[in-house]
């Protein structure tokens, strides 16, 4: 049983069919469409889609086709008029699509995975701080974590045992899994202040999708630390550094700043490539895109990755605060780390 | 034409692969129309428009040249697709066949800062160009308000104009060399030159063809240096008529500000009734040089005050200019099932243009035509040149829910639209080109002989007839 809280295609009926007559003016910013040059999957033709199902009671293999062409980026959310949501669009239609059972095959892998939090991070827990920390199931920065939570001496508290928020499984419509695993969560977090959480992508789930205030994502936590930190890092960089805003930061929560906030305590020569910010470009690994058109995100970010190595004039690093963005970069051959491990690496192990 | 059928379909993907073929539903649906809201009137009365039976995405000139010869000895008819933005059915495939999409070839290829030239393929986004442009210190100038859906294959297919055309130039001024395929495979070359009097010129030949003459798949563009300065004014003129003769005065100083937009009576207090109580409104961008820029807002100024306007300061150029793109956003409001004005409204632009010294009978004559079958006519000049300027008419009807009616009422008054604009020796198009929407006026437009040269070249150059049936009036079909 769906909760009612994840809004059905009947709730983003109307919407969608407004974006249907209009003239598809976020084309530009959608990296799906420029990857794939299809008319399909533009959010417009997922619109298209989307009311065609509405109106026939039914999704079909064309809603399909359609819906699982999008990775959540919120491009054209960022430049749309009327400012629709589409990866909520998204997501009520692949609820049905899984129901019918026409969801493309392999889609299922990219669903939240349940797990436990590094050892490290565990072991430096102050048991019933108010302060919880929720790394996640993408992040390999757990120890790093650890290290920077210990030198800035702030007290926290983990969510024990193998947790996942949800919000993957949601996306790619397996949405009573996903509502469960959230509830799951949720309870676990019960006693906390504040919810620290490392993948933006969970934290934009907790904290907007759940309306859930103790949600701060891990670059505003981070940022908070800095005045802690800082005696504690070593000498700033000779490479320069190119930040890439992760969507689901940076459209999904407009949280722009608090990276810039941790990089610039660094000292590190940051440069920003074109698209960032509010119109920070894609890597092409949400919302299950990578298992449904492996080649489509694969040229999504081939052409991000062509971005930040122009913006860097070849030799430099890369680092975002996603998780899953890090990973696929470094896929794609740049230097490239998720903002806690990095900072982590900047620590000074000589300094007191 | 000759159906597709499934081994006229393997053929097809023997020649670019499988992965650059499309034959789901969704994707033959999504290109079934362009932004012609006539073909939206249809799909909206339930109706299902005409689909091709193959979408093909060729990545690179031998690609299309090879689909193109294909397509010619098997008697298939090929639509190219861009952005899918053209408002006047220029790439809706009236006879099936296959569509030729040209978003992969989307790369830009160089960029000639010597010369001042970028080389880029027809299926490059013109937003998605302007924003490779401008960190390297580019623009290409070229600002149509569905910027961010066209491509620039679709600019030159349609001789588009862009806002900041009076500085710019419209997009064929931008086109220094070309590639073309054309529809038997054959590939063209013309080499970008400053100017040239080699012969015809086979580079205008090709723009504005609606890919009735194959398809452009690079395209050498003129670009400027990033403008250095911006200056905003707006003025209310006492009368539109006061405002053209404003505006022919400036054009004769030879300077070219990048915007000069004077909007009619009906049009200001529809849009800009708060800011502008009676009169017309004028706005005007400069920009470019420093120096030049300056010139041009003190010219402005005093021409304008010569003929009678008042000086509102920069907020209406700078909300303008903040919201130049707003009002494609606005289509849904207005044409959805329960927009705005009810259900079932007919909704359209019209754009003509003529010279100075038939320009005002033109907009009274194109206004009173639309006017007679239309609930609300509005126009602005937008466009302005040495020798006359465009007149843009938005018109629209409400529908109260009579499908036939509202359509009824459209056919009536683009006919009256365009039979006024060939009376008052008007062009019947800009800048949106002729597609399927002027079809039958365009041998009105180029007379007997002319239409006639323009057929004979067709057969020349497409025998069988397979390349973009029906547009241009070429070959007629019911839309």
């Amino acid at each position: 049983m769906r909760r009612p809280e994840l809004p059905t295609i009947a709730d983003v009926r109307a919407d969608a069919e407004h974006c249907s007559y209009n003239a598809k003016l976020c084309r530009f910013a959608c990296p799906v469409a420029t990857a794939t040059g299809k008319e399909s999957v533009t959010p417009w033709g997922i619109n298209r889609a989307l009311t065609a199902a509405a109106k026939a009671g039914a999704v079909s293999e064309a809603t399909a086709a359609a819906v699982y062409g999008c990775t959540g980026c919120r491009s054209c959310g960022s430049v749309c008029l009327p400012g629709l949501d589409l990866p909520t669009h998204v997501r009520a239609a692949r609820a049905d699509v899984v129901a019918a059972g026409l969801a493309p095959a392999g889609v299922e892998r990219a669903a939240g995975r349940a797990c436990p939090p590094a050892d490290e991070l565990v072991a430096g827990a102050t048991p019933g701080a108010g302060t919880v920390v929720y790394p996640g199931c993408r992040s390999g920065d757990g120890p790093a974590l650890a290290a920077l939570l210990r030198a800035a001496e702030e007290p926290y508290d983990v969510v024990a045992g193998a947790t996942c928020c949800g919000a993957r499984s949601v996306d790619v419509g397996h949405a009573e899994r996903g509502m469960a695993e959230a509830a799951d969560l949720a309870g676990r977090l019960q006693d906390a202040t504040a919810a620290v959480v490392a993948d933006p992508h969970c934290a934009r789930w907790l904290r907007v999708d759940h309306a859930d205030p103790r949600v701060v994502a891990l670059p505003s936590f981070l940022a908070g630390l800095v005045d802690r930190l800082t005696p504690h890092l070593s000498a700033p960089p000779d490479r320069p550094v190119a930040l890439h805003d992760p969507c689901w930061l940076a459209r999904g929560m407009a949280i722009h700043d608090d990276p810039r906030t941790v990089l610039a305590a660094t000292g590190a020569p940051v440069v920003e490539p074109p698209h960032t910010r509010d119109h920070t470009g894609c890597t092409g690994g949400g919302m299950g895109y990578p298992e449904a058109d492996p080649a489509g995100a694969e040229a999504i970010l081939s052409a991000r990755a062509d971005e930040l190595r122009l913006a860097l004039g070849g030799a430099g690093t890369v680092v975002t605060a996603c998780p899953n963005a890090a990973e696929r970069l470094r896929g794609a051959g740049l230097d490239a780390h998720d903002l806690a491990g990095w900072l982590a690496t900047r620590l000074d192990t000589e300094r007191p | 034409m000759r159906s597709v059928d499934a081994g006229l379909l393997d053929e097809l993907t023997g020649l670019v692969g499988a992965g650059q073929v499309s034959t789901e539903a969704g994707e033959l649906a999504a290109h079934a129309r362009d932004c012609w809201p006539r073909l939206i009137m249809r799909e909206r009365a339930g109706e299902t428009l005409p689909r091709p039976a193959a979408v093909v995405w060729p990545t690179d000139t031998a690609e299309a040249a090879a689909v193109y010869g294909w397509a010619s000895q098997r008697g298939v008819a090929v639509v190219p697709f861009g952005g899918g933005g053209g408002v006047v059915g220029g790439a809706a495939p009236v006879e099936g066949g296959i569509v030729v999409d040209t978003k992969r070839l989307n790369r830009v290829l160089a960029l000639d800062e010597e010369s001042g030239y970028v080389v880029v393929q027809p299926g490059v986004v013109g937003q998605n160009l302007e924003e490779w442009l401008g960190p390297r210190g580019w623009t290409l100038g070229h600002f149509p308000s569905s910027i961010t859906i066209s491509t620039v294959g679709g600019f030159a297919a349609a001789r588009s104009a862009g806002q900041l055309s009076t500085k710019y130039g419209s997009f064929p001024a931008m086109v220094a060399g070309l590639e073309s395929v054309l529809p038997d495979g054959t590939v063209v070359r013309r080499r970008a030159q400053p100017a040239s009097a080699a012969g015809p010129d086979l580079t205008g030949l090709l723009l504005g063809a609606e890919g009735t003459l194959g398809l452009l798949t690079e395209l050498t563009l003129r670009v400027h240096p990033k403008p250095e300065a911006m200056a905003f004014a707006g003025y209310q003129m006492p009368s539109f008529a006061a405002g053209l003769q404003a505006l022919r005065a400036l054009l004769r100083t030879s300077l070219r500000p990048a915007v000069l937009r004077l909007h009619d009576e009906t049009e200001t207090q529809f849009s800009h009734g708060g800011d502008v109580a009676h009169g017309c409104l004028f706005v005007v961008v400069c920009e470019g040089w420093s120096p030049l820029v300056a010139l041009e807002a003190e010219t402005v100024r005093a021409v304008v005050a010569a003929h009678g306007g008042q000086d509102l300061g920069e907020e209406p150029a700078r909300h303008w200019h903040a919201h130049r793109y707003d009002v494609s956003y606005r289509m849904a409001d207005f044409i959805k099932p329960g927009g705005v004005f009810g259900d079932a409204v007919a909704l359209d632009t019209c754009e003509v243009a003529a010279p100075w010294g038939r320009l005002q009978p033109a907009y009274e004559a194109v206004r009173a035509a639309l006017g007679a079958h239309m609930d609300l006519v509005l126009c602005h000049a937008s466009h302005a040149y040495a020798d006359g300027a465009a007149l843009y008419f938005t018109f629209g009807a409400a529908g109260h829910g009579d499908e036939q009616a509202a359509r009824s009422r459209y056919d009536t008054a683009w006919a009256a639209a365009l039979d006024a604009a060939v009376a008052a020796d008007a062009t019947i198009t800009h800048h949106h080109g002729v597609g399927l929407v002027r079809a039958q006026w365009l041998a009105a437009e180029l007379g007997e002989g002319g239409m006639r040269m323009l057929q004979r070249i067709k057969a020349a150059l497409d025998p069988a007839g397979v390349a973009n049936p029906g547009k241009l009036g070429l070959a007629p079909e019911a839309a």
